[in-house]
């Protein structure tokens, strides 16, 4: 029981194995996302964490969203969160935005963090 | 054979090669990842990978799962001898524990531990703060003088250049890899002002083996961790709790009592021989273990000599405790707190105040560095004769009011070797990219290869890394 809510919780999906699912780009960003997980939620009705729920972050202005209270300094560095920003603030927040509260040292290599992206988008409520 | 049969077969056969070709000499019963260590590290590690469907076995060479997560069950109080202080910050541990169905309190605030109150005892004199601080005796900069000396070290080496929390392992900030004695060295303090800056040295045993960039790491580190607004939070129950119930939500064994002896990679996986005779082959091996501990491993092939020269040189950090029953609270006859900072050969005392009420159910006394070493030298009988004696130095209506429950002695563990990587000056530019690096089928966590959030969330990011990098290549 414990496992399942683990696994609903942290990939957004049950479990199953990678073997079976082939190493395409969303299941590489599903992967990366672990690094992301412990202080992002993915799902719409997940319980808040350190960090915002990131289902509906991207392609809109940073640090605007409701029920998170973002850092002065990001609510001010007006940034819109598209994928070259993202993939910027990924591979290093505190030199985009200095004073960031996000605590983050990337190991996600390029190839990573695009295939993160994909799987974001792919988590994102339509619209 | 009908059309249908042989299609059936066929399908069949497919799945035996696509099966085979991902465990090729795999029996059925063998996990696809083995573990070393039953640690946050190596649980964490374990319980993401087997989310994306992988087996896992965990091995343990200690009769208890956690590592240096330590809650002492037997001492009133229940301290815990390891990880302690669980930050806002630390999301992992937070979360973990939260979906594993834990409960986290924020940790009692004792009246005890207030700064005010603490008691120092230097020159084989005791004082109140405000005393101390006024002292004739106090060779620390005017500014410094209301302050512990390990804050005043803080404060004397300036604020953290670092510009994020993984700027500590930037080789662009190397150059303050270097011994904090001499930043010190230009600031004109006195023989005995230095003296007192080493005593409870967390990071280094002397000022001439801290590294500054070390100092600056704790620093930043700090910096970050109070960012995140909320409380210090322990488990309830002891923190010890949360290893345990990840270790039970593995759907994979972990075995106790199971010591490697020899890791031997080939092209097609892992053998992990254990001292007690057993060999557990997997496609992977996570080695989660203390550097020390990983001393008494052969590794075949050799580790890569960056890292296998840290294996031998990292200096662990060292910490010997004794955790004292309150049978009488005899500080309050006295008019004092039990709470205490020195320069002798009791370094520090810290009630363990549960409720927060003021009423310490027992006492941790807390001893860093080169003061270890006199006290790890005693056996039991002769270390009780002088903790007695030196602590009724101290407080004289201490005698028969404490009563000795346990001694710890992290540095005396060879599976822990110490309490946490303790770089040395020159040690974070020479190992620190080397260390965490995968050698082949052998991927490595533990707090020692965390980036970011130090001490048991280093622990759980470490896993987490080591297990996306397995999953990266399947």
């Amino acid at each position: 029981m414990i496992r399942r809510f683990l696994c609903a919780l942290l990939i957004g999906a049950a479990c199953y194995p990678v073997f079976a699912a082939g190493a395409n780009d969303l299941q590489r960003g599903r992967i990366a996302f672990l690094r992301c997980a412990a202080c992002h939620a993915i799902q719409a009705d997940e319980p808040g964490k350190v960090g915002p729920n990131l289902r509906d972050a991207l392609g809109r202005a940073a640090a605007q969203g409701p029920g998170f209270t973002y850092s002065e300094v990001l609510r001010k560095a007006g940034l819109t969160w598209d994928d070259a920003t993202l993939k910027r603030w990924i591979q290093d927040p505190a030199s985009l935005v200095p004073g960031t509260s996000m605590t983050y040292a990337n190991t996600l290599n390029a190839t990573e963090i695009q295939a993160l992206l994909v799987f974001l988008k792919s988590q994102a409520t339509a619209r | 054979m009908t059309h249908l049969q042989r299609r059936a077969l066929l399908k069949t056969g497919a799945a035996l090669v696509s099966t085979a070709s991902f465990r090729p000499s795999w029996a059925a019963q063998d996990p696809d990842v083995v573990v070393l260590g039953a640690g946050l590290a190596g649980l964490n590690a374990a319980l993401l990978l087997e989310q994306f469907g992988l087996r896992v076995r965990v091995l343990e060479a200690s009769a208890r799962i956690g590592g240096r997560l330590h809650t002492l069950e037997d001492v009133p109080g229940r301290p815990e001898a390891g990880g302690s202080q669980i930050g806002a910050a630390y999301a992992r541990v937070v979360s973990t524990a939260q979906q594993l169905g834990l409960k986290l309190e924020t940790s009692a605030r004792s009246p005890l531990l207030k700064d005010d109150s603490l008691v120092y005892f230097i020159n084989g004199q005791r004082l109140t703060r405000d005393e101390w601080a006024r002292s004739a005796d106090n060779p620390l900069p005017p500014a410094l003088r209301g302050m512990t000396p390990e804050r005043a070290l803080g404060r004397l080496v300036g604020v953290s250049p670092l510009k994020n929390i993984a700027g500590w392992a930037d080789p662009a900030n190397f150059g303050y890899d270097v011994p904090v004695s001499g930043e010190l060295k230009t600031q004109g303090l006195t023989s005995a002002a230095l003296h007192l800056l080493e005593v409870n040295n967390g990071y280094g045993t002397t000022l001439a083996d801290t590294s500054l960039l070390n100092l600056y790491y704790v620093q930043t580190n700090i910096g970050e961790v109070v960012k995140i607004k909320g409380p210090v939070q322990n488990i309830v129950g002891g923190n010890q709790r949360l290893p345990e119930a990840m270790a039970k939500a593995l759907k994979g064994e972990v075995r106790l009592k199971s010591r490697a002896t020899a890791v031997n990679a080939g092209a097609k996986g892992v053998t992990v021989q254990c001292a007690d005779g057993a060999r557990h082959q997997a496609r992977f091996v996570v080695c989660a273990l203390p550097l020390p501990a990983m001393r008494n491993i052969h590794f075949l092939p050799g580790l890569p000599d960056r890292h296998a020269e840290a294996v031998q040189q990292l200096a662990y950090a060292q910490v010997t405790q004794f955790h004292l029953e309150v049978v009488k609270p005899f500080w309050e006859a006295e008019g004092v707190s039990p709470y205490l900072w020195s320069d002798g050969p009791i370094e520090r005392i810290f009630p363990q105040d549960e409720q927060g009420n003021g009423k310490a159910e027992s006492l941790t006394v807390w001893i860093n560095g080169a003061g270890t070493a006199s006290w790890d030298a005693l056996n039991d009988t002769d270390a009780r004769e002088r903790l007695t004696k030196e602590l009724a130095r101290i407080y004289p209506s201490s005698h028969g009011a404490v009563r000795l429950v346990r001694r710890v002695a992290w540095q005396q563990s060879p599976l822990a070797g110490g309490t946490w990587a303790n770089w040395r000056p020159g040690q974070i530019s020479r190992y620190a990219q080397a260390l965490g690096v995968p050698h082949g089928r052998l991927h490595f966590a533990g707090e020692h290869t965390g980036r970011a959030i130090r001490g048991m969330e280093a622990a759980m990011e470490s896993g987490e890394r080591a297990a996306t990098e397995i999953l990266g290549l399947l």
